[in-house]
């Protein structure tokens, strides 16, 4: 990373707005890429450059990828994601906020992902408490996985009086 | 794939009439000749009077010389639409490959359905209401100094959904436009990158994937504006989005970057909306937000949304010094979240130190090479000692660090002040293309973050009736992180470029210089605030003044940046350099600079400058524009 900075501006020219990836990427192309950056080792995350790289130009699921016959499965041809893949998309990609969240029993991604899930907007506090809640088993479980996130939540959902029904969805 | 393009004439009869009348009529509208085809295809006029489309795909154009020729590629169009043959890289059929062209014939043709019939498009259909958009928000993540690929920020747009909240925005979809770098060569990076050597796409990721990349892994604050667009513009603004995706472009950094391509996509939403043609040399993602901002009534709200590290700073700045102290514990030992002495804190405050403590463990770990996994694993440790604690995670509301950077001084500065060297009286002119220095009025700018680029000054000295170009400066780059008890970055600057000195008898010598080094920084609030920093450097230098041409060498920096008010600001330093090759010398620099702010574009600067023997000092007046 410093090394690259240290290049760069050497180089003593400076591009005015974020480009894609400052490091090479050499399977930019057909797909959504985003497969890639969800189920990465999101764990171990090695350095920016690296992560910023996985999160666009891997990334690439858009426009960009119109007409070419996606290798990567979520997303469309078109750039947007396959509803059936949105929880786990969504999990993979934010499982350390969402960790910080269910911890905290509450915030924007947890929120989100209570969209996702089709909890009632009635019903999020209690959507709130019990990923609190949940937090400790998740741990327990030693599973560091996204599916294991939404297991989870999932199990705790059906034990809930007021959450059961979302759950079965 | 081109040999259809361009020879896609209908071969049933009445189409082929139909087609005819059609191009007449446009002929005689000249539709060829309005704003609005031109935004489409993004042509410009050039020099020579005529016109070219900065799109660089061929599949873009309908026409063989469709990107020189408007007329041309509008009536190929018109022909194109009357056959159901894929075209352009998303392969569709015309109609809904270029379906805000079709939208917009249709309209000014009025073509008639019956004689020529709409397509589904379903592709697109299901695409717009996937997006669902409800309104349409310009983001600003902002400059990040210690990354050249986003120094100066970057544009996106993000398409709000219908029944969005502020907690559901991360679920809203983007428009970004970036370029696919091809290099991982810092030269070469540049190179390509000044000279359009990149192709820049457009992609659609979800906000949450672009949070998470500006806010977490780059650690850069955003700024959000919910724009004031109808429906009708958004859905011209969307079906143009999606035509892009069949067009490319040459890359440049300078000007046709991420800021010039979002602005051109909300120049079709409301083409009475002039952006694009407002820039010559470079668009500066924060000029595209200054020019939205001044629209009036285009900018419905802004809002602040803290990176990480800003969460941190701001989360460390609540808490009280022995507060302070348990989370500087906790980070390197968890357990101590269960020490008795750290029970007895009220749930609240423990909440809000655990909470400070897991965003830093999370920043430590996405920021750091090494060690991440033990970094993830104290992290676990103290959510779950969180996770006890039935108390609400801490609001939302954090004060950004600096202005929104519309209401930041404009880019370019022009001075004109008048001073004395070693007994001669002086004026001084003096010129920088961008960006800004650390005594610049800071409101709206990274602190901290120094980037000059292409600064001029012409002097003027009476005694001796001498004018000459003072300095020169290529690139100036100071980057201060203030360290604490969480913060450890080190602070790097370079400096590269022509001066003037006094050295060996000659009163006025031109030199060219590089200096560079690295330091630390911390920081104190005793008046507003004050950041100290220390370098250790290396210089290197040229010019005839000096025995044997030249020298090389190193030393060390000593200096104070002090606000002492909102408008008035002190900084001071003082540098020893000793030079063991080349010419071997030695010497000491000091300087102290004054800057009170008049205006958001007008400034007050009294600087002196002492170095080797010669005094100066100057008192001048500095207007950004």
């Amino acid at each position: 990373m410093i090394k690259a900075k240290w290049l760069g501006i050497g180089a003593a020219l400076l591009p005015l707005c974020a480009t894609g990836a400052w490091a090479v990427n050499p399977d930019v192309g057909p797909g959504c890429g985003l497969g890639k950056l969800a189920w990465s080792d999101y764990d171990h995350p090695k350095s920016i450059g690296p992560q910023v790289m996985m999160a666009t130009t891997n990334g690439t699921f858009g426009s960009q990828t119109f007409g070419i016959s996606s290798g990567t499965s979520g997303c469309t041809n078109d750039g947007t994601i396959f509803a059936e893949h949105k929880v786990s998309i969504f999990t993979a990609a934010n499982y350390d906020s969402l960790s910080q969240e269910m911890a905290r029993g509450g915030g924007e991604h947890l929120a989100s992902l209570a969209e996702l899930m089709g909890v009632p907007q009635e019903n999020r506090p209690e959507f709130f408490a019990l990923a609190q809640t949940q937090y400790a088993s998740l741990l327990a479980s030693g599973d560091n996985t996204p599916a294991a996130m939404v297991e989870t939540l999932q199990s705790g959902m059906k034990t809930h009086p007021n959450l059961i029904n979302v759950s079965s969805k | 794939m081109l040999c259809f393009i361009g020879n896609a004439a209908p071969s049933r009869a009445a189409d082929v009439f139909y087609l005819r009348e059609l191009q007449q009529r446009a002929k005689t509208a000249a539709l060829h000749q309005q704003r609005y085809w031109h935004l489409l295809l993004h042509y410009r006029s050039t020099i020579t009077g005529g016109y070219e489309s900065e799109a660089d795909e061929p599949g873009f154009f309908l026409a063989p010389n469709g990107k020189t020729d408007p007329q041309a590629e509008l009536e190929a169009t018109l022909s194109q639409f009357f056959s159901t043959d894929p075209v352009g890289r998303s392969r569709q059929p015309a109609r809904c490959a270029f379906i805000a062209r079709y939208q917009w014939l249709k309209a000014e043709l009025a073509i008639d359905e019956r004689r020529l019939p709409d397509e589904r498009c379903e592709r697109f259909h299901a695409w717009l209401k996937e997006l669902n958009p409800a309104s349409m928000t310009l983001v600003f993540p902002s400059a990040y100094v210690n990354n050249p690929a986003s120094m100066f920020g970057h544009l996106l747009l993000r398409v709000d959904q219908k029944g969005q909240t502020e907690q559901t925005r991360l679920l809203a979809y983007t428009i970004n436009y970036s370029a696919d770098v091809t290099t991982d060569n810092g030269i070469v990076f540049a190179v390509l990158g000044v000279a359009g050597g990149f192709r820049g796409f457009f992609s659609t990721h979800p906000y949450y994937i672009k949070a998470r990349e500006y806010g977490d892994f780059e650690n850069r604050d955003i700024w959000e504006y919910r724009l004031n667009l109808s429906a009708e513009q958004i859905e011209r603004l969307l079906m143009h989005t999606w035509e892009m995706g069949n067009a490319s472009f040459d890359y440049f950094f300078f000007k046709e970057n991420c800021a010039y391509q979002i602005l051109s996509l909300i120049e079709v939403a409301d083409p009475d909306i002039h952006l694009t043609d407002r820039f010559w040399l470079y668009t500066f993602p924060s000029d595209g937000v200054r020019l939205i901002a001044e629209k009036p009534g285009l900018v419905k709200q802004r809002t602040f949304r803290p990176s990480r590290s800003t969460q941190i700073r701001r989360g460390r700045e609540a808490l009280s010094i022995d507060e302070r102290a348990w989370l500087k514990k906790i980070v390197s030992n968890p357990q101590e979240a269960g020490a008795d002495a750290f029970m007895v804190l009220p749930a609240e405050r423990r909440a809000l130190v655990l909470d400070v403590a897991s965003d830093y463990l999370l920043y430590r770990a996405a920021t750091e090479t090494s060690d991440t996994a033990i970094y993830q694993q104290r992290n676990k440790a103290v959510l779950l000692a969180r996770s006890q604690l039935k108390v609400p995670p801490r609001p939302v509301a954090i004060t950004p660090v600096t202005g929104p950077p519309e209401q930041g001084h404009d880019i370019m500065r022009v001075g004109l002040g008048g001073g004395w060297r070693t007994g001669e009286f002086f004026n001084e002119l003096n010129f920088r293309l961008a960006y800004h220095d650390l005594l610049d009025p800071e409101y709206g700018y990274t602190p901290n973050a120094q980037i000059e680029a292409l600064s001029m000054a012409l002097r003027h000295y009476y005694r001796s009736d001498h004018t000459r170009i003072q300095r020169f400066t290529l690139v100036n780059i100071l980057s201060l992180s203030p360290m604490n008890d969480l913060f450890r970055s080190p602070s790097w600057k370079i400096n590269t470029g022509y001066e003037t000195v006094q050295h060996n008898g000659c009163r006025l010598c031109g030199i060219g210089y590089l200096n560079t080094g690295i330091g630390a920084a911390t920081e104190s609030s005793l008046l507003k605030r004050e950041v100290y920093f220390g370098f250790a450097e290396l210089a290197a230098e040229y010019g005839r003044v000096f025995d044997s041409d030249y020298r090389i060498g190193g030393g060390a920096t000593i200096g104070t940046l002090i606000d002492v008010t909102e408008r008035w600001k002190i900084s001071a330093s003082a540098s020893y350099l000793q030079f063991p090759v080349g010419e071997k010398s030695a010497e000491w620099r000091v300087s102290a600079q004054q800057r009170y702010t008049l205006h958001q574009n007008l400034a007050l600067r009294f600087d002196f400058n002492q170095r080797d023997g010669a005094h100066e000092y100057l008192l001048g007046l500095q207007l950004y524009f």
